[in-house]
């Protein structure tokens, strides 16, 4: 196991350094960033003033050198618009993205898990039929017709929470409601997918020879084989929550990261695009890590590969 | 509990078992009794289809939801298995009564250690320390034949091969001393040297342990050597049963018959016809079977 570990951190590594290359190149053939600062009319002493300022003149490796050196240390450079450093700028909206991811994809789990299993148990019963109908009206409805709709009766018909800003917790709630139910119907089916699979297979039946209650049954031998293509879906899930949650920011108002990038790309602000850019892939790079590890605790078929 | 050597451990009369299907209700088992006494062998023969296993399922009450046995009368001592509610079964199963399966290679849970898998039935009916268990699936192992066992119990069962997994699987049915052990097939997904190790330790523990024995098989070798009775099963009716040796000396019904001529012998020509099964649905329900077998034409 610890073989295994150490062998997919040297992996997660090596991708987390071709990611860092590959978006710090794919910013530059975006377009030069001097001129993007400078605007169009300006005359070419004050590009060359900012080549030198900012260090575009250098040599791009020397560029990337510098830039993943200070990256390291948790220094971004400043950001073009905000005039502020990026780090400060990143925990600031990072920290709301987070928590709405976090409460997003345990919303996400905790329905959508039981649910599966429920409708795995008792296959084209009512409860079946619910969870798919739940599922396809999950996949159907786009997030910000749901996420309004969700205004209108909690915030505005109601007045039971507020509509937008992120001051308490009750703010959380529509979002994550909203954010949860996006990735709720394909970690459902799944699950049911996996645990009707795992129940009629040959083991199941040893389990329930030996005695095994319908609960041992089902959580103990069926549940943990079963959940294994969920646990990666949802490593997914997460990164993608993290990142494109600009649409459920926007229309609940929460600054966090994904508005951020939103904003960043339409004015070339080029070191926060970076940072995010870099933020969002080591997310991901984690999230895939941990599955990885938590997929091997659970198959241990998965430990030698 | 006073145990009499008289009373068979396990009766069974007139055991139908139905599965409704979209085309219609198959008539997959219809109408087999038997008796099984103490320490004793039954093998139940017959081809693929002809409701061996069913039997055996719905003897361990596995069947599922949606097919339902019926019976005058299924006990096993003074249970009624039909009429038993899920938590005596489960209390009976494992502990008094537990099988073994066709399928060493997909029987185990892939995620759990050989160990895990060998004191889980301990440790749901004996109320026994990990401590206990855990010897007592040391001793199984050894008993079954396996080296090494201490060092097995933390292995996983991809890390087995077939003969061990089956081992690991016989010492898990006996881990609580059972009267009664159902074998499906144990032996068709072996090699044909581990099939004849892995009967002979079967029949060997049954001897030592005095447990009785159901042992579903093809192979009429086997059970010319291990059986005390005989049942043959042909489209879901017991078509013949009785002691081993009139079985063989003198069958009466033209299947079993037809079956010993399968056998094939150096120097005989193959006359191996068991007629042509013409399906369950189309066979009527209890009574005469409609076989179609060459010594009846």
């Amino acid at each position: 196991m610890l073989s295994f570990i150490l062998k997919r951190l040297g992996l997660a590594f090596l991708v987390a350094v071709t990611v860092s290359l590959i978006s710090f190149v794919l910013l530059y053939l975006s377009g030069d960033p001097a001129i993007a600062l400078a605007g169009e009319g300006a005359s070419s002493e004050d590009i060359a003033a900012i080549n030198v300022r900012y260090g575009f003149d250098r040599p791009m490796v020397v560029q990337y050198g510098a830039w993943l050196l200070s990256a390291l240390t948790g220094d971004f450079g400043e950001s073009y618009y905000f005039k502020m450093p990026v780090s400060s700028l990143l925990a600031e909206r990072l920290s709301v993205t987070m928590l709405l991811g976090l409460c997003g994809i345990s919303f996400a789990l905790v329905t959508a898990v039981p649910l599966g299993v429920l409708a795995a148990m008792r296959p084209n019963s009512i409860i079946d039929r619910f969870a798919l109908l739940l599922s396809v009206a999950g996949q159907a409805m786009p997030s910000f017709w749901f996420g309004l709709i969700l205004v209108v009766i909690f915030s505005i018909k109601l007045r039971w929470l507020p509509a937008s800003g992120s001051s308490t917790w009750a703010h959380f709630i529509l979002p994550t409601v909203v954010l949860g139910y996006y990735a709720m119907p394909a970690i459902m089916r799944l699950t049911r997918a996996g645990m009707l699979e795992v129940l009629s297979s040959d083991y199941i039946r040893t389990a329930r020879a030996k005695g095994a209650s319908e609960g041992r049954v089902l959580f103990k031998h069926a549940l943990r084989n079963a959940i294994i293509p969920v646990v990666s879906l949802a490593a997914v899930q997460m990164g993608f929550m993290l990142g494109g949650s600009i649409v459920v920011e926007s229309i609940f108002a929460l600054h966090g990261a994904g508005f951020l990038a939103y904003e960043s790309i339409s004015r070339n602000d080029l070191p926060t695009v970076q940072a995010l850019v870099l933020i969002f892939s080591m997310f991901y790079i984690i999230f895939t890590f941990t599955a990885d590890v938590l997929n091997a605790w659970l198959d241990p078929r998965m430990r030698s590969a | 509990m006073t145990d009499n050597t008289q009373n068979p451990i396990l009766r069974v009369k007139n055991l139908t078992i139905d599965i409704p299907t979209a085309t219609g209700t198959l008539h997959a088992v219809r109408g087999i009794d038997f008796d099984l006494m103490r320490g004793e062998t039954l093998c139940i023969v017959g081809e693929s289809g002809s409701g061996k296993s069913l039997t055996s399922l719905a003897l361990m009450g596995l069947l599922g939801r949606a097919i339902r046995p019926q019976a005058d009368v299924m006990d096993f001592e003074r249970t009624a298995l039909l009429e038993a509610s899920p938590k005596t079964l489960r209390s009976l199963r494992g502990a008094r009564m537990s099988m073994i399966f066709q399928e060493p290679m997909t029987s185990l849970n892939p995620s759990y250690t050989i160990g895990d898998q060998l004191m889980e039935a301990l440790l749901i009916h004996g109320g026994t320390s990990r401590k206990t268990a855990r010897g007592r699936a040391i001793e199984l192992l050894q008993k079954v034949g396996i080296t090494a066992a201490e060092s097995r119990l933390s292995q996983f069962p991809h890390q087995l091969s077939g003969g061990l997994r089956q081992r690991v699987m016989i010492a898990m049915a006996l881990m609580c001393e059972p009267e009664l052990i159902i074998a499906d097939e144990p032996t068709t997904a072996l090699d044909v040297t581990i099939q004849a190790q892995i009967l002979r330790l079967l029949v060997d523990l049954q001897a030592e342990m005095g447990m009785a024995l159901i042992l579903i098989t093809h192979d009429l070798g086997v059970v010319a050597r291990i059986a005390d009775k005989v049942a043959v099963m042909y489209a879901g009716a017991l078509v013949e049963t009785g002691p081993t040796a009139d079985l063989f000396a003198a069958p009466s019904h033209p299947y079993p018959r037809g079956l010993l001529n399968c056998i094939p012998l150096p120097g005989k020509p193959d006359r191996c016809e068991t007629g042509h099964y013409c399906g369950h649905r189309a066979l009527p329900r209890g009574g005469g079977l409609g076989l179609h077998l060459p010594h009846q034409m």
